[in-house]
């Protein structure tokens, strides 16, 4: 059952990140890839910090999961910020639920793992109201009825990026080469 | 405390501190502008005080002075002033950088098909740069750095402003002739596929 919840939670994710970046096709193509492979690595991260018992393995993946959830909201509203894409205020309140949540549920079982027979009914009360706490978040988020259909943005032809991409960072490049000649006059001088 | 303890608290924890920077927004941050022209007259803007700029970092004037064995107080002076304008200078360089990175941005997002090495080798020479202007400025400031290399930096900022301007009109023109061409088939009534 609990397999299921952070199931539907990891699908709800990434429906949020789509609507934050689908509207731009070439940043959302990159973009999952990464958040996807973010996603995996924060996972087998977890399995290996993890303590190893079989009685803990559930536990141990359901944090798992839940770090990975997080991650990924973190890195999505990341990829926003550099690019300065617009997130509507809803859909950011929504993540930040969301990641709050999960790492609330990465601590809350870090610590039941530790002291799990004097720890497991505080366990249940502070994550209930972990829950609470971030539904009261999305409800306020979705306080208003999400009527508005955003269209995809018109995107430029595909051969200014290629041609323009390259010759900007061949540009950035230099200029580090010549901020490192600064950096380093001796090297210049030879 | 465990070691496992320590590692999810410590991730969790990182996590909260970049959650917390990719929400903050803070006040002066401009919100994404469609019209690429604000971005290029900034660029163009350094350039038009090259000249200037660069006689003011030229060695010569310090040799004159030296030379004609100018009052010590004198020669101080003159090197705090182009101290003052060789940071204004690296300041420039700066905006004029980040305001072409910007504009790199805004044809990635912009963009069907983005390709993830130029994102991350733009990223990585972001961090770079940023790391070698502080260095730089400290150099500067504690007058270690030699003021005239800064002349070479702004004919690649330039060069890369004239470049990027090129690459706009391409863009505007081609767009022009994409829409001019789909409105003329339009008219004759054809199916576009």
């Amino acid at each position: 059952m609990q397999g299921a919840v952070i199931c539907a939670r990891a699908l709800a994710v990434a429906e949020v990140c789509r609507h934050l970046l689908g509207r731009y096709r070439g940043i959302w193509a990159m973009a999952w890839r990464i958040l996807l492979a973010c996603a995996a690595l924060v996972l087998v991260y977890s399995i290996v910090a993890a303590r190893h018992f079989w009685e803990l393995a559930l536990l141990a993946g359901d944090r798992g999961m839940e770090l990975s959830i997080a991650a990924v909201v973190v890195a999505v509203l990341l990829f926003a910020r550099y690019y300065d894409v617009q997130a509507s205020a809803a859909d950011r309140s929504l993540a930040v639920g969301f990641c709050l949540y999960s790492c609330f549920c990465v601590l809350n079982n870090t610590i039941l793992e530790h002291y799990l027979h004097r720890y497991g009914a505080l366990w249940n009360l502070l994550g209930m109201l972990a829950f609470l706490a971030s539904l009261l978040l999305w409800t306020w988020a979705l306080r208003k009825p999400q009527t508005e259909i955003v269209p995809e943005e018109t995107l430029l032809s595909p051969v200014i990026y290629q041609t323009v991409a390259p010759q900007v960072n061949l540009r950035l490049r230099s200029l580090n080469d010549q901020l490192s000649k600064i950096w380093k006059p001796e090297v210049t001088r030879q | 405390m465990s070691l496992t303890l320590i590692l999810f608290f410590s991730f969790v924890a990182i996590l909260l501190l970049a959650l917390g920077w990719a929400v903050w927004e803070p006040r002066q941050r401009r919100k994404l502008e469609a019209d690429p022209r604000s971005l290029e007259e900034r660029g163009q803007r350094h350039a038009t005080y090259l000249p200037q700029i660069r006689q003011a970092l030229a060695p010569a004037d310090y040799d004159f002075l030296s030379k004609r064995e100018a009052p010590r107080e004198l020669r101080r002076r003159v090197r705090r002033e182009r101290l003052g304008v060789a940071l204004a200078y690296l300041a420039a360089l700066r905006g004029d950088f980040q305001s072409l990175l910007r504009m790199a941005r805004v044809i990635a997002v912009l963009s069907p098909k983005v390709a993830a090495v130029h994102e991350f080798e733009r990223l990585r020479l972001t961090a770079k740069f940023a790391w070698r202007y502080q260095m730089i400025r400290w150099k500067l400031l504690t007058g270690l750095a030699p003021m005239a290399q800064l002349a070479g930096l702004s004919d690649l900022v330039s060069g890369l402003s004239v470049r990027m301007e090129t690459a706009m009109n391409e863009l505007g023109e081609r767009a022009a002739a994409a829409a001019e061409l789909a409105s003329s088939i339009n008219r004759r009534g054809l199916d576009v596929v």
